[in-house]
């Protein structure tokens, strides 16, 4: 639905401020209760997601005309969906969505950072988000025996990602990946030089034309070689990718799954065993794409009225918690010495790493003030190590560590999987 | 109107350019506000917003504020329309910076809190020392302070833990003329446990039953008093959302519901409680906004409520009786004595008492009071009357609200709710309680915003004179003839407030808003 279909419930935020703040159910303390990161971090009220309605209506309304300031507050967004989650909790709209949709009307009417501009720039000419050479897509897998799937069929086809593809101090994860799934005696194979970014931090900045163009080419690439299982390490690629692509009504063949989840799977069936000791304390950041933008989202459809002025919907409200939460933490938890602390801002309530939605590119000091948030409240629990599953993730928390002079380690949940495996 | 470039380099000294903004974007964000009903969400634009962190800085913009005649209004979580400014040439004090808790008294039983704490953090803060706060009925989403200082304050759970209004202690007010004024024990440095004295009491005259809703300067610390709490450090909650429970019961706790088959019964059963003093909460939901408490969305709100189960005459009118104490000894006694008051007045108590999976939903709600704001999702929500009386008053309200709502509804204006719609809270089992008739419109259609209007004014203006209630503390401002119609039944009330207002901001500034609309000189209107 374009941004003028939602008009209406643009104008139907009852300014109750749930979206700047974790569901008030979960509140466990003064200091972590706030779950926006924009809002928390700029203050303004245009700097939430009701905020960001409000400015949507009335520049739809020609109250207001683009300032740069306007600009700014729309994209100084991880687009992490925190408000979505605790706005549904006691209303109907669809408020990341809405987000979206302002993103596009700013995309269409030329009104994008140039920083954010720039990254679309490099995907259009190179098919990842890094602006790296295509060429170099796959030398993450250089020496790596793993089928290519474009010469050889594998059940599983494993989607690197353009950041696990390119970051060279992240490209040893997909390694370690496909070794551990190999060791598992799964049949998995890459689309190499071939593989291309899935276009969801396109479609997450703005830009949903580039988005279509790289969703229906991967979706027509993983049908081409026959995947039964498609499985990738970015949560980004996996949560929008569940929810997104099936909205284009193409056929697929295939399974989507996140590496906890199929190892997760794997470890049950009794292919893989945990049976090393690490003995280390550790928490879980879940991300956003992962604990609750990873679910199927129906059109919501027109809107209608009953009992004279009671506003409904066909169709069954997401609450955008249904995500993947459970078997990263199983994972965890099998491993022998190693003991979880949950932090206070987890699953479909996580607070976010910062660097989605082209905050990282486009506002990088935003990126690493609010992963030192999450830092921070990594360090209450007394953990000596946060762990993640996702590399964009595992990135920016990093930098902000080494931007801190921090002593907490940061690991992907597969270097700690391949140290206990046994 | 754009504010003088002086005044405005002025503010930006004060607070940092980052923290100041008069872009029309930034600004029109705070125009909105779409309860309250006005006609449109979209009340005055501020010619800026601003952000301070301290007192000092809330004293300078009010003292720029002075020096060039600019108009202004404080601001905290947002809620409804009271912190909107209404007038041109004036500036909005956004108060999200200042959010600290300060100090948990636990001996003398206070905690001092800035405007930017929620009920929900305050009450995390307190449980880990065995104390709970009162969380206004408009949810745990909104600041503590202002519900002390600003405006109004009844909470579910008010029998115990009473009205925001007398858990007011000691506060630190920046006044509309840029005093810096420290008020009751603090004025003499003997710290924040008392709101009144040395001499005449502030608190009463800034404070009153409403509050001045950012008419009289701006409220910047305020000590608030907490209550024991019997339950958990830390409450363990299960559940995804929007289903969200206690993990489990609280051990010495039971929340149940009790029917009567009239409204002399609910009536009686309501003192009888007060009397035996068994209560933490006694409250009751109107009954198409429990439906919308209990479901995901509106549409699943809607099938529940077609299946006619909850229509009042299915139900009866039905109290919400909270139970806890210190000992399971304690709470069994209580239970017996609701059981003997509810023989008595020929009740029926329902809610699962002893069913585990039942009270931990329902002890959720009302410990955590997170979802009050769930009443806005068919689309607004509007209020109306607002009053505090006698048991007996309150249900002749409830009756008589329905009552005046019909027609409206029947013109298709309102949510058809069946009428009555009306929650109520009993304060400190004190004989009396606060009922408020609620009603639900579409801002998106202008017929529905138009019945919503003529409703909260016709209800407000007709309804509490005409059968002798008290005071309709919701809506007397909003028009100036309903304020002075209640101002000449009532001592000239909101003559003396003028006074008030007058001798403290003899140039209008504090921007009063829905505090003294309409009220521009004694004796008019």
């Amino acid at each position: 639905m374009a941004l003028e279909d939602y008009k209406n419930d643009l104008f139907r935020c009852a300014r109750c401020s749930h979206c700047k703040f974790i569901p008030f159910a979960q509140v466990k303390s003064w200091r972590f209760a706030y779950g926006c990161p924009s809002i928390a971090r700029y203050n303004f009220h245009i700097y939430s997601a009701g905020g960001r309605h409000v400015a949507a209506h009335a520049l739809l309304e020609g109250r207001i005309n683009y300032t740069e300031k306007l600009i700014d507050a729309v994209f100084a967004c991880q687009m992490g969906g925190l408000c979505d989650v605790s706005c549904k909790i006691v209303n109907d709209r669809e408020t990341l969505e809405m987000l979206r949709e302002i993103r596009a009307k700013f995309v269409k009417d030329g009104q994008v950072p140039l920083t954010i501009s720039a990254v679309i720039e490099g995907l259009r000419r190179e098919d990842n988000m890094l602006g790296q050479p295509r060429a170099d897509r796959a030398k993450w897998a250089e020496g790596l025996d793993v089928k290519d799937v474009t010469v050889e069929k594998a059940e599983v086809v494993y989607h690197a990602g353009c950041l696990y593809s390119y970051d060279p101090e992240l490209q040893h994860v997909p390694r370690i990946t496909v070794s551990i799934l190999k060791r598992a005696g799964v049949d998995v194979g890459i689309l190499g030089k071939r593989e291309m970014c899935c276009g969801v931090k396109a479609y997450d900045m703005g830009f949903q034309g580039e988005f279509l163009k790289y969703a229906e080419s991967n979706i027509d690439a993983w049908n081409n070689v026959g995947a039964q299982k498609v499985v990738l390490s970015c949560a980004d690629g996996y949560g929008l990718i569940k929810e997104l692509y099936p909205r284009l009504g193409k056929t697929m063949r295939f399974e989507v799954l996140h590496i906890s989840e199929f190892l997760d799977q794997l470890v049950q069936e009794g292919k893989l065993k945990l049976g090393r000791e690490l003995p280390i304390q550790v928490t879980y950041h879940d991300p956003c794409h992962l604990a609750r933008i990873a679910e199927w989202l129906p059109n919501p459809g027109k809107e209608h009225k009953v009992l004279n002025q009671l506003v409904i919907r066909e169709w069954d409200k997401v609450h955008r918690s249904q995500g993947v939460h459970e078997a990263p933490r199983n994972l965890l938890r099998r491993i022998p010495g190693l003991s979880l602390i949950e932090m206070e801002r987890i699953k479909e309530y996580t607070w976010c790493c910062g660097a989605g939605g082209g905050v990282k590119e486009a506002y990088p000091d935003f990126a690493l003030w609010t992963a030192s948030e999450r830092i921070n409240e990594a360090k209450a629990t007394g953990a000596s190590a946060l762990v993640t599953a996702c590399g964009w993730c595992r990135r920016n928390l990093k930098d902000a560590v080494s931007n801190n002079g921090g002593k907490l380690e940061v690991y992907d949940l597969v270097e700690l999987l391949e140290q206990a495996i046994v | 109107m754009a504010l003088p470039r002086e005044a405005y380099r002025m503010l930006e000294d004060i607070v940092g350019p980052e923290n100041v903004s008069e872009d029309e974007a930034i600004t029109e964000c705070y125009a909105f506000n779409a309860t309250c009903g006005a006609g449109s969400a979209y009340w005055t634009r501020p010619a800026a917003v601003i952000l301070p962190q301290t007192v000092e800085e809330v004293q300078a913009i009010v003292k720029v504020c002075n020096r060039f005649k600019i108009g202004f209004k404080a601001h905290s979580t947002g809620w409804c329309a009271w912190g909107n400014v209404s007038r041109d040439n004036s500036i909005l004090i956004d108060l999200r910076r200042m959010n600290r808790i300060l100090e948990i008294d636990v001996k003398n039983q206070y905690a001092v809190v800035e405007p930017y704490v929620t009920g929900g953090q305050l009450q995390a803060e307190l449980m880990k020392v065995g104390y709970d706060c009162c969380i206004v009925g408009a949810g745990a989403n909104a600041s503590i302070l202002a519900g002390c200082t600003s405006c109004w304050g009844w909470g579910f759970n008010s029998f115990g833990y009473s009205i925001h209004a007398r858990n007011l202690l000691a506060m630190e007010w920046v006044t509309p003329t840029g005093e810096i004024v420290r008020t009751g024990s603090l004025s003499c440095g003997a710290g924040w446990f008392c709101g009144d004295g040395p001499g005449p009491s502030i608190r009463g005259l800034v404070r009153g039953q409403g509050g001045p809703l950012g008419g009289l300067g701006i409220f910047t610390k305020c000590a608030t008093k907490i209550y024991h709490w019997p339950g958990p450090r830390e409450i363990q909650i299960d559940g995804r959302a929007p289903n969200y429970v206690l993990a489990k019961p609280v051990e010495n706790m039971a929340i149940c519901t009790v029917v009567f088959p009239t409204w002399e019964n609910f009536v009686n059963a309501l003192y009888k409680i007060g009397d035996a003093e068994i209560a933490f909460s006694v409250s009751r939901y109107g009954l198409f906004d429990a439906v919308l408490s209990a479901t995901g969305s509106a549409k699943e709100a809607y099938e529940l409520w077609k299946t006619g189960k909850f229509l009042p005459e299915r139900r009866g009118p039905s109290l919400i009786v909270g139970v806890r104490g210190d000992s399971r000894a304690e709470v069994e006694w209580k239970l017996k004595v609701l059981e003997d008051i509810a023989k008595e007045e020929s009740g029926v108590i329902s809610g699962g008492i002893a069913d585990p999976d039942i009270q931990r939903r329902r002890q959720f709600g009302y410990i955590k009071i997170d979802r009050p704001a769930v009443t806005f999702r068919p689309s607004q929500l509007g209020s109306s009357m607002g009053s505090q009386g006698a048991h007996d008053m309150v249900m002749k309200q409830i009756q008589i609200g329905a009552e005046w709502k019909r027609p409206y509804i029947e013109k298709g204006q309102l949510l058809d709710d069946a009428g009555d719609n009306a929650y109520m809270m009993d304060i400190e089992g004190g004989a009396f309680s606060h009922v408020e008739e609620l009603f639900h419109i579409d801002p998106c259609d202008p017929e529905s915003v138009k019945g919503g209007i003529e409703f909260i004014e016709t209800i407000t203006s007709e309804v509490p004179a005409k059968y002798h209630f008290s005071l309709p503390s919701l809506g007397i401002y909003f028009t100036p003839q309903i304020a002075r119609k209640y101002g000449e039944m009532c001592y000239n009330f909101h003559l003396w407030q003028q006074r008030i207002k007058q001798s403290l901001d003899p140039d209008n500034l504090s921007d009063p808003s829905h505090y003294l609309l309409g009220v521009t000189k004694e004796g008019e209107t």
